[in-house]
């Protein structure tokens, strides 16, 4: 008898004279234990939540009576995970991931090998398969995605107009900008406009710190003194077409400028080092394949293995696969680009491993 | 020299070893197609991860800085009205002492 056969009967024999809601199409434990993809990730929530044994029940076809109840919790929590996914999935259209892309020149070179519909789809993927796994980092990743989906239509679209109104009040507009944007090397014009971002950058920082008492002679003292008061309107005055010719940058609907004007404001407001896998690290953090072989000698040892038939082994060894993958994962969780990589790889030469175990 | 998951694996490694950042960034970025479907999905992703953080971290900064920009612009113009009325008092001033 298959899982799924050995699960409708006992579903049957467990819940008769029950009523529910529908599950969602596509969406019964029949179903997703049918489709690849979700009977993969309804694995991981049944090891996410330590419900190892329900798995190997399931994966066994022998699915006990007080499983049922069980199985149905995991499938509404399967169902609410995925739910989560989809809403930001939604959000990463091809004109989301290549606006994305523009600023980062190793995901703008994936996106052209690749095309975006087939990294959509790979994102799409991994995302359904972090938000089971890793609550933590789905979070990092879906409020950007959020983030710039608001920029373009939410609160920050509203900020960017008002900036617009201001600057077109104030007819503000530049000549080394429209010169910068001439130029024909890429290279060339990338440092033109981001030296043009810095300075007007300083000069903007320059009049919030007078507005705000930041420098010496600052705005209360000019204000307060009679003899500086025709000087001080002057000062204002410039002070603000400094911070109108930042704001102009800011709304100007270039890419290439806003991109070099974001960079110079991250850099400014750069957060000390976090703690997460750099490339040096990744030396000591890789697959110690030695480690991994002779933790393979003791668990047969352990298991009896070699006097056991191939069922069970079969079983011992994808459970001792399985357990390394997740410690590979725990180490690697929420560490960054580098831990990302690194646990890609480890992954894979795991889940290779498995055929030369014996 | 054939392609398999193990090659490139090593491959890599080799950057790992000499602590070549920019290297091993560029292999993945131009071997990406070599590698196995589902090691090409999590690095794609890991790619886009980085993006849309760095992209998030713009975004926010450039929108913070209009909204302090706005506001100084704010301040600005109301400083200007109280020290033009005062200009305008001084004028009266001195032109009644002529």
């Amino acid at each position: 008898m298959g899982i799924i056969d050995s699960f409708r009967k006992m579903k049957e024999k467990g819940k008769e004279g029950e009523h529910s809601t529908p599950p969602r199409r596509g969406f019964t434990l029949a179903e997703i234990l049918q489709d690849k993809s979700n009977s993969h990730l309804f694995g991981r929530i049944l090891e996410r939540d330590g419900q190892q044994d329900l798995a190997l029940r399931l994966k066994e076809g022998k699915v006990e009576g007080d499983d049922i109840g069980l199985l149905e919790e995991e499938r509404l929590k399967f169902v609410e995970k995925i739910e989560e996914s989809e809403r930001i999935e939604k959000l990463l259209t091809e004109e989301n991931v290549i606006a994305i892309a523009r600023n980062h020149p190793d995901f703008a070179k994936i996106i052209n090998l690749l095309g975006p519909k087939k990294a959509i789809k790979a994102i799409q993927g991994q995302l359904k398969e972090i938000c089971i796994t890793d609550e933590d980092r789905f979070k990092a990743i879906s409020e950007p995605i959020e983030e710039y989906d608001s920029y373009k239509n939410g609160e920050y679209k509203k900020v960017g107009e008002d900036a617009e109104k201001k600057c077109t009040a104030m007819g503000v507009s530049q000549q080394e900008y429209l010169d910068a944007l001439t130029i024909g090397d890429p290279a060339e014009k990338e440092k033109a406009l981001w030296k043009l971002a810095k300075g007007k950058h300083t000069k903007f920082r320059t009049a919030l710190n007078y507005l705000t008492g930041k420098t010496t002679e600052n705005f209360k003292g000019l204000q307060d003194s009679g003899v500086l008061l025709e000087r001080s309107i002057v000062e204002l005055d410039k002070y603000k077409e400094d911070i109108g010719n930042t704001l102009f940058l800011s709304i100007s609907g270039n890419d290439d400028m806003l991109n070099a004007l974001s960079r110079e404001l991250v850099s400014e407001n750069a957060p000390a080092a976090e703690s997460k896998t750099g490339f040096a690290d990744i030396k000591k953090e890789t697959f110690n394949e030695k480690e991994f072989d002779e933790e393979w000698e003791a668990e047969k040892i352990d298991k009896d293995y070699d006097s056991l038939g191939e069922p069970e082994q079969e079983l011992i060894k994808s459970s001792f696969v399985e357990r390394a993958r997740s410690h590979y994962e725990k180490k690697n969780k929420g560490k960054g680009f580098w831990a990302s990589v690194l646990s890609a790889f480890i992954e894979k030469k795991i889940s290779n491993k498995i055929e030369t175990l014996h | 020299m054939s392609d398999t998951f193990e090659d490139l694996y090593n491959q890599f490694q080799a950057f790992v070893e000499k602590n070549d950042e920019q290297g091993a960034r560029d292999f993945l970025v131009n071997n990406l197609q070599k590698f196995p479907e589902d090691v090409q999905e999590k690095l794609t992703f890991a790619f886009f991860e980085e993006a849309v953080t760095e992209k998030a971290q713009g975004i926010q900064a450039i929108a913070e800085m209009q909204q302090e920009g706005l506001d100084a612009i704010n301040q600005i113009d109301r400083a200007k009205k109280i020290l033009e009325d005062k200009q305008k008092i001084e004028d009266l001033r001195s032109d009644l002492t002529k």
